[in-house]
Formats: C-alpha cells, sequence, structure tokens
C-alpha cells in the first residue's frame, strides 16, 4: 500500500537495483564472480522483492540467463557439431568429432550449474519469498529449463539431433569394440537425467534419448541376431549372446539410467534369445541334441542360464530333451525287442542271452538314466521342473516296453546272483538303488512283484542268492518304495527258509534217535507255505520218484505230519538239486543236479552198458512234464557237459530222439555243476500265463479295494468310486475303468452291494 | 558434541559502522550469513549489513547465542501456535513496537526462521482478543472507513464473530 507519489522514485530504486544484478549475473557468467558482493547482490534482490518487483526480478534474470545461454549456444556448441549432414551422423564413422562435441557439451552443462548455484545464492530471497508464493519454479530449476529450451532442444539449432545421433553413434561404436570416452558419454547422460520434460515431468533422458536408443538397439540385435544364427554354432552363439548381456549391462551401470536395464536386457533377449530358440536348440551338430550326445556340460549350463531369461526358453529346452530322452529309449526298446525275436525265430534258442538281453536293456535304461542325472547336476542346476519332464520321459518309454518289469526283476536276479563278475557289496548295492528308481517308473507293480517273487524263489531254493543281508537289502528298499503289503510275502518266503533250516535239524536227531531204517541218501527239504511262493499247488508237476528216494520223502513226511497236524505237503519236484557221483570210463565225479536231472540219471544206472533209452521211454516212466524233460535233457546231452550223448545228434530235443550214457565223459574238476535251468525271459506262452495270473489277481484286488471304501463310506457316487479305486490301487498298477466298473457288477451280483434305490 | 572445536570468530558490521564479533555456529543461525560463508569462504573481511542498525544486530545476536544449541527446526509444520513462547522468548520481545518491526525485518532479511515466527506470533498476540478500536490504538492506526464501509465489512466478516 505504497503511495502514489514514492511510486516513481521506486521504479528508479527499482531500475537502479536491477541493473547492478543483471550486471552482476553477466559478470558470474563471465566467470568473474570474486569481485562481486555478495551482501550488496542478496541485498538488492532483497530489497526488489521487498518492494513487490518479484516478478519483474524474475522475469529479467531470466532474460539475462536466456540471453546468455544463446549465446553459448551459437559460439561454443554449434562450431563443435561433427562434421557431417545436419541429422545423420551415423553414416559419418567419424567417432572423435561427436566426442569433441560430447566434450564441448559437458563443459558448457557444467559451467552453467556452476554459475546458476551462485545466482540461486544471490537470489536466495527471491526463491524464498517471491517464487514460491508466485508458484514459479525456483532460479536453479528455472536455470534448468532455460537451458533444456535454449540449449538441449534449442528451436534455432539442430543440437538435440546431434546430440542424440552423437550418443547413439558413440554406443554403436563401443558394441563394435571401439574404445570411446565414457566419462563424457555419461556426462551428457547425467544432463539429460537431470532435466525434465515440462509436460511428461519425466527426464529429458526418458522423453528424448531412451526410445531411440530402445529402437536403435533392437534394430542392432534384430540383424546381429539373424547374421550370427547364421554365421555361429550353438555354443558359440550362446557365448557371444552371453557376452553382449553382460557388455549392455555394464553399459547402463556405467553411463545410463539403471532404469533403462531392464529395457535393454529385454530387448537383448528377446531379439536374441526369444527369436532364436528353436533355431539355437535345433542346430544341427552343435544343437541342443547334439550337446547331450557328447556331454558339454558347459554349454548346456549356458544354455540353461540364457534361455531361462526368457518365457519359453526353459518350456522349449525341456520339451526338445524330453523328446531326445523319449527317442532314444525307444531305440533302447527297438533292439531289445529285434533280439528276442531274432532269438525267438531261431527256435529255442539259448536261454542266457534272453536273460543278457534283459540286463542290457536295465543297463541301457540305467546308463541313460544315469548321464541325465549328471546334465541335470552339473547344467541345470537340478531344475526340479526338468527333473519332472525327464521322469516323464523315462515312464513313457519304460512302459512302452510291456517287458519291463520282468527285465528289472532279472537285471535284479542277475546282481544278487552268487559270485558275479566279482562286483564288491557296495558296487551291487549301488547298482540296485538306481534300479529302484526304474522300479519307480513302472506303472505295473504286480507284475514286478510276481516276476520278482519266481525270481527270488529260484534264488532260494538254489541256493543261488549272493547273501542274505543283500536279498534283505533289496526287499527293504522295495518296502520303502511300496509299503510294507508289497513285501510281506517276500518276507514271508525268507522266514520259510529260516524255520526249514531249523526243520531240517530236527529231522536229523530224529532219523538219528529212530529205530527205522535210515534211507540210503541225505534229504534237505525247504517247506513252503503255499501262500507265499510264486509255485502253483494244483500244477504241480508230475514225476515218478525212484524207490529209494520215495522212501526218504515218506519218512520226511511221517516226520513232518507227526509235528503239524492238519498240513498238506506237496513235493515240487521241479524246484530241488541233487549231488549224485557219476562212475565214468576215467575216473569218478560228483555232478550236482536238479532233481529231474537227477531221476532221468538215475535210471541210467539200471541200464546194461551201450543200451539206450528213448525220449519216449524217459518221458513215460518219470512222468515229467514235457518242457521241463526237454530242458534237462537239453542241459545234459547238448550243453557243456555232455553226460548223455544224444542221437540223432542236434541242440533241440525230439520226440524219437535216443540217449545213451556218455562213459567216455572226461572233465578238468572232480565236482561238475550241470548248468540247471536258468531264469530267463519268458516264451510267449509263459508270457500270457503269467499276465493271467497277474488279471486274477487284479481282480481280486480291485474288489478288495472296492470293498474298503464302501465299508468306509456306505454310499458312494459310481465315479467317485472308480476315483477313489483308481487311487488306492495306483501304487500297484493302474486299473482301467472298465476293469472297476466289471467288479462293481460282480459285487453287486454277489450281493457285497446295492444300487441305490433312487437310482 | 561437547565444545566446540575450532570456533572461527565472524565479524558482521552494522549500518552505522559498529562492529561486532561472533562465533561462527552463532552467525550461521542466519541462511543468509550462512550462505555467505560457504560462497564467500572465510575471510577477515567484516561482512556489512547494511539494513540492521547497531541496537537491533544487537539483539538478534543475543537471541542467536541464546538459541545456538537449538537444534536445525524441521521443516516448517503449518501448524503455528501463538502460545508456545518460552519465558525466555518473552522476555526478549519485551521491547517496544518500533524495537519489534526492527526485528521483524531484520530477521526476515537475515533469514533467521525462529526469529522471524517469535517476533510475529508476538505481534499476532498483540492483536488477539482485541476490538477493532483497540487495535488501532495499540498500533496508532486511524480509522479512516466511512460508516457504511465499516458495516460492510462487519457483515462481510460476521461469520468469525460472536465465539
Amino acid at each position: 500500500m505504497s503511495s502514489r507519489r514514492s511510486q516513481n522514485s521506486a521504479d528508479l530504486q527499482f531500475n537502479d537495483n536491477w541493473e547492478r544484478l543483471a550486471q552482476a549475473i553477466r559478470e558470474i557468467h563471465k566467470k568473474n564472480a570474486s569481485i562481486l558482493s555478495f551482501e550488496e547482490l542478496y541485498r538488492n534482490a532483497y530489497n526488489m522483492v521487498l518492494h513487490k518487483n518479484g516478478d519483474k526480478l524474475y522475469n529479467g534474470v531470466r532474460g539475462v540467463i536466456t540471453q546468455h545461454l544463446e549465446e553459448v549456444a551459437q559460439a561454443q556448441v554449434v562450431p563443435a557439431f561433427p562434421l557431417s549432414g545436419a541429422s545423420s551422423s551415423q553414416t559419418n564413422p567419424n567417432g572423435a568429432g561427436g566426442a569433441n562435441f560430447l566434450k564441448v557439451l559437458k563443459n558448457v552443462w557444467e559451467d552453467h550449474t556452476t554459475c546458476m548455484l551462485m545466482i540461486r545464492d544471490i537470489l536466495m530471497y527471491m526463491d524464498r519469498v517471491y517464487a514460491k508464493t508466485a508458484n514459479v519454479p525456483l532460479v536453479y530449476d528455472l536455470g534448468l529449463e532455460l537451458f533444456r529450451d535454449t540449449i538441449v532442444r534449442s528451436q534455432k539449432h539442430p543440437i538435440q539431433n546431434h546430440l542424440l545421433d552423437v550418443l547413439l553413434q558413440q554406443i554403436k561404436l563401443e558394441r563394435e569394440n571401439e574404445i570411446i570416452d565414457r566419462s563424457s558419454v555419461k556426462a551428457s547422460m547425467d544432463m539429460l537425467l537431470e532435466l525434465t520434460d515440462a509436460s511428461t515431468k519425466d527426464t529429458v533422458y526418458a522423453t528424448d534419448f531412451e526410445g531411440r536408443f530402445l529402437e536403435t538397439s533392437s534394430e542392432y540385435y534384430r540383424v546381429e541376431g539373424q547374421m550370427l544364427v547364421g554365421e555361429c554354432d550353438a555354443p558359440e552363439y550362446m557365448k557371444k549372446v552371453e557376452k553382449r548381456l553382460i557388455e549392455e549391462e555394464q553399459r547402463v551401470r556405467h553411463y545410463l539410467s539403471p532404469s533403462t536395464e531392464p529395457k535393454i536386457r529385454s530387448i537383448v533377449e528377446e531379439e536374441l534369445i526369444s527369436k532364436h530358440l528353436k533355431t539355437v536348440i535345433e542346430m544341427e551338430n552343435s544343437g541342443l541334441i547334439p550337446m547331450l550326445r557328447n556331454e558339454k556340460m558347459d554349454d548346456l549350463g549356458r544354455m540353461y542360464k540364457l534361455f531361462g531369461r526368457v518365457l519359453k526358453g526353459h518350456e522349449e529346452m525341456k520339451s526338445a530333451i524330453s523328446v531326445h530322452i523319449r527317442e532314444l529309449g525307444k531305440a533302447i526298446n527297438e533292439t531289445v525287442s529285434s533280439n528276442i525275436s531274432s532269438e525267438s525265430s531261431g527256435g529255442s534258442g539259448d536261454k542266457q542271452t534272453g536273460a543278457s538281453v534283459a540286463i542290457k536293456w536295465v543297463q541301457e535304461v540305467l546308463d541313460l538314466k544315469d548321464k541325465f542325472d549328471k546334465v541335470q547336476n552339473l547344467a541345470l542346476s537340478n531344475d526340479k521342473a526338468f527333473q519332472t519332464s525327464f521322469n516323464e520321459a523315462f515312464e513313457h518309454f519304460i512302459n512302452k516296453n510291456s517287458k519291463s518289469p520282468e527285465f528289472i526283476s532279472l537285471f535284479i536276479d542277475d546282481n544278487l546272483k552268487k559270485g558275479l563278475k566279482g562286483k564288491t557289496e557296495e558296487e551291487v548295492d549301488s547298482v540296485l538303488d538306481k534300479t529302484i528308481t526304474l522300479f519307480r517308473f513302472i506303472g505295473e507293480k504286480d507284475v514286478f512283484e510276481r516276476y520278482y517273487k519266481q525270481h527270488l524263489a529260484k534264488r532260494l531254493l538254489l541256493g543261488r542268492s549272493v547273501s542274505d543281508d543283500a536279498e534283505r537289502g533289496m526287499i527293504g528298499k522295495l518296502k520303502v518304495e511300496c509299503g510294507y503289503q508289497f513285501t510281506t510275502k517276500l518276507e514271508g518266503m525268507f522266514n520259510d527258509m529260516r524255520i526249514s533250516a531249523d526243520t531240517m535239524a530236527d529231522f536229523k536227531d530224529f532219523l538219528d534217535k529212530s529205530v527205522l531204517e535210515k534211507p540210503k541218501m541225505d534229504l534237505g527239504v525247504t517247506v513252503l507255505t503255499s501262500t507265499f511262493w510264486p509255485m502253483n499247488l494244483s500244477a504241480s508237476p508230475r514225476c515218478n520218484f525212484p524207490a529209494e528216494i520215495t522212501k526218504a520223502c515218506e519218512t520226511f513226511q511221517r516226520f513232518y505230519l507227526g509235528r503239524h497236524s492238519g498240513r498238506r505237503l506237496t513235493w515240487q519236484s521241479n524246484m530241488g538239486t541233487a549231488d549224485i557221483r557219476g562212475s565214468f570210463k576215467s575216473r569218478k565225479h560228483d555232478l550236482n543236479v536238479s532233481t529231474y536231472q537227477m531221476v532221468i540219471l538215475l535210471m541210467f544206472n539200471d541200464l546194461p552198458e551201450g543200451e539206450s533209452l528213448s525220449y519216449e521211454q524217459i518221458k513215460g516212466e518219470s512222468d515229467i512234464p514235457e518242457s521241463d524233460l526237454k530242458r534237462n535233457l537239453q542241459s545234459l546231452a547238448c550243453a557243456r557237459y555232455k553226460i548223455l550223448v544224444k542221437e540223432p545228434k542236434g541242440k533241440d530235443i525230439n520226440h524219437g530222439d535216443v540217449f545213451y550214457f556218455n562213459n567216455e565223459f572226461t572233465a578238468p574238476y572232480q565236482r561238475i555243476k550241470i548248468p540247471t535251468v536258468a531264469s530267463k525271459v519268458e516264451t510267449e506262452g509263459e508270457r500270457k500265463e503269467t499276465r493271467e495270473k497277474v488279471e486274477e489277481a487284479r481282480k481280486h484286488q480291485t474288489e478288495a479295494a472296492i470293498v474298503r471304501i464302501m465299508k468306509d463310506r456306505k454310499t458312494m457316487e459310481h465315479n467317485n468310486l472308480i476315483a477313489e479305486v483308481t487311487k488306492q490301487l495306483q501304487p500297484r498298477f493302474v486299473p482301467i475303468p472298465a476293469l472297476i466298473k466289471k467288479r462293481i457288477e460282480a459285487l453287486i451280483e454277489r450281493e457285497y452291494l446295492e444300487r441305490a434305490p433312487d437310482r | 558434541m561437547t565444545g566446540a572445536p575450532e570456533q572461527r570468530n565472524v565479524k558482521l558490521t552494522s549500518s552505522e559502522g559498529t562492529e561486532f564479533k561472533v562465533e561462527r555456529d552463532v552467525a550461521e543461525k542466519s541462511v543468509l550469513l550462512k550462505n555467505m560463508l560457504e560462497d564467500v569462504g572465510e575471510s577477515d573481511m567484516a561482512i556489512p549489513l547494511p539494513n540492521v542498525t547497531g541496537p537491533i544486530l544487537q539483539k538478534v545476536i543475543e537471541y542467536c547465542i541464546h538459541h545456538r544449541d537449538d537444534p536445525v527446526p524441521a521443516h516448517d509444520d503449518d501448524t503455528k501456535k501463538t502460545d508456545d513462547i518460552d519465558d525466555w522468548d518473552a522476555e526478549f520481545c519485551k521491547v517496544d513496537q518500533g524495537t519489534l518491526y526492527e526485528l521483524i525485518l531484520a530477521s526476515n532479511y537475515l533469514d533467521i526462521k525462529p526469529l522471524l515466527d517469535l517476533t510475529c506470533k508476538t505481534v499476532a498476540n498483540m492483536i488477539k482478543g482485541k476490538s477493532p478500536e483497540e487495535i488501532r490504538k495499540t498500533f496508532n492506526i486511524a480509522n479512516d472507513f466511512t460508516p457504511e464501509e465499516e458495516e460492510q465489512v462487519r457483515r462481510e466478516n460476521e461469520w468469525c464473530e460472536g465465539r
């Protein structure tokens, strides 16, 4: 509320004050600040603001600074333009001009900020009192805006174009391995980062530079990606990509804004990885599959790391590896089935080969598993997702081979058999541990159980187990996998073996004390609980024993039944062994043979020298089932030790063949073990039989599961019941719904279940 | 910190040329002096303060010494109260109106926020609870309203009266 009279003098006062300030600012720009009096300038500005001339002062300052900056642009910045066309310095390889331009700009910028700091201080009062109330930028920020509009985005000079071009060009040069002056690039970036765009409130860096930078980078890497894919093999390509990623990350760290980092990273990932995923994976001779084949762990690891950066990367890798595993698995399956078919076409063939095919199959699968475990471990940092997909692939091809349960059981059999291949116990144990992992993949665990029981029975009865501990260890492992139920019968078999040993000791005592006539031979009997063992009672093979043996058997039977009333003993003549002494022309040999072979050989005892027995005669007298008879005759007459001589000669036993006792037989050892019928791959017929047995067992298991569930739930929807039954049976086999449905119907028929009345 | 390490003295000159010696931390209660010392650097030259008279500068320095160890006020909260003046400050402000106004001007010029607040609050307290007539009397203001004008102003401000 000054009075009008003082207006004139106030104007004069203002002009005077302002002139002094404007002059001071000019001096500051000339770097002559030291000659000025801070207090005086402050007081001038103070007085001007105090006398309500803040706006005039503010606009005056704006004018002086703008004028100065325009002069700077004209006199310093423009002459430093790199020698090139107005805006296309990219075609100009002259990096030095660009670098010089950046240096000039850097100096201009630094001068400006220094001056603005001083100007801010003397205009402190204006900032505090005027700028706040008038809602205008503080004087330092005003300086930034003026710099932005007069230099960086100058309307008069193409500074902006030059600046951006030079920056992009410098980056391009660096990408092409030239050394650039990072500090001046960084100074420009910092400048752009400090300036704010008026409309977006974003930094000028973000509005003017970043977009173009990303655009050119995207283009650059698109071209590079295409070129590299054509030129490099997969490992080299990935090394280059990895290097690029590191470079870009460093570039951001050294002179760009951290906010650019994820953007440029995703561009490199998109252009160099995502777009070429398939191409790199499928590269002939160097892609994913060759890497796996040659176990290039480093390359695989690099691929895993790189591809993990992009969305689909691991997915593609996983499916490619999975397909590869399936193919390898298929190949293994095929060699096996071709081996088997070639063998069965060659007649009865060598049974040992059958087993060895199985063992070879398992070994190959184990090797494959080992290999991929190693890949998983070394290259894929134990990624669970990969593990799952690998397991699925293994499961797929293992179950493609319908014989896999049998093969795995045979493989275990092979490893648990006595004195094989000089493996230590630990080695065997580790092999079995691995085998268990294969066992996990089997869908039809009940089939495996059946085979395992058969093989175990033979090992136990023929005394070929390597050790009880090893057997028990294996059963323990199976128990861990499948639970108590799965192994009770197997454990029962062991129990029988133990009890039988006790029984035999008692039997010896009994014979010693007995007044009866002692049998002329030692008899060892193993009493088996019929439900535990895989033998079929009703189909127990017939065999006519010679009189003395029958007598011994009867003695035992009396002894045994006398101690345990109400039991029934059935002789399993196909499972036993016998030690007999044979007198040949040169010397005597102790022969270890099967019960059947003993029966056959004893027939020749009564025969005068040179006489023969025909196949039919032997069959008639012994009553041994045909297939067993053929097999045993084969091992006596056609194998390594020819105790019998066959007419006509040949590998196979046929009707009408005639057998002589081979008196000329010689062998280097006193004790000879006639190879007994070894465990082998089943023939088609046997397989069918096993299959049927398994199906039968499944029926019972399914019914049991249904009844168990229904007892608990009382009523249940059909579909839910099927789902529940499937869930319960899963650990043993995968039931088909039709089977369950049939069983439910059968149970309804037998009135275990009934339909709910409202259905 | 106990006991300032190495306190350099700063010389100030009032409008009539009287020289005052103060320790630097006391001087820096004034943002103006603080910035100036930072920008110009220390020197033995006295800093002229032509806007402030000796007696007022004396008062200001007295205030700054008393408050030298106060924490730097947190960014000014807008909830200003006029009844939070402590005893020393109240005693400090028991001066004639002329001195009080000069203190206001000096603290504004030197940019000493707490002192500016204190002095302004003191003036505000002089107005508080007074009738227009009393205020006019206190500040020696002639009533230049016509009765009509006065009535209008009263009506416009009715809402804030009668509490």
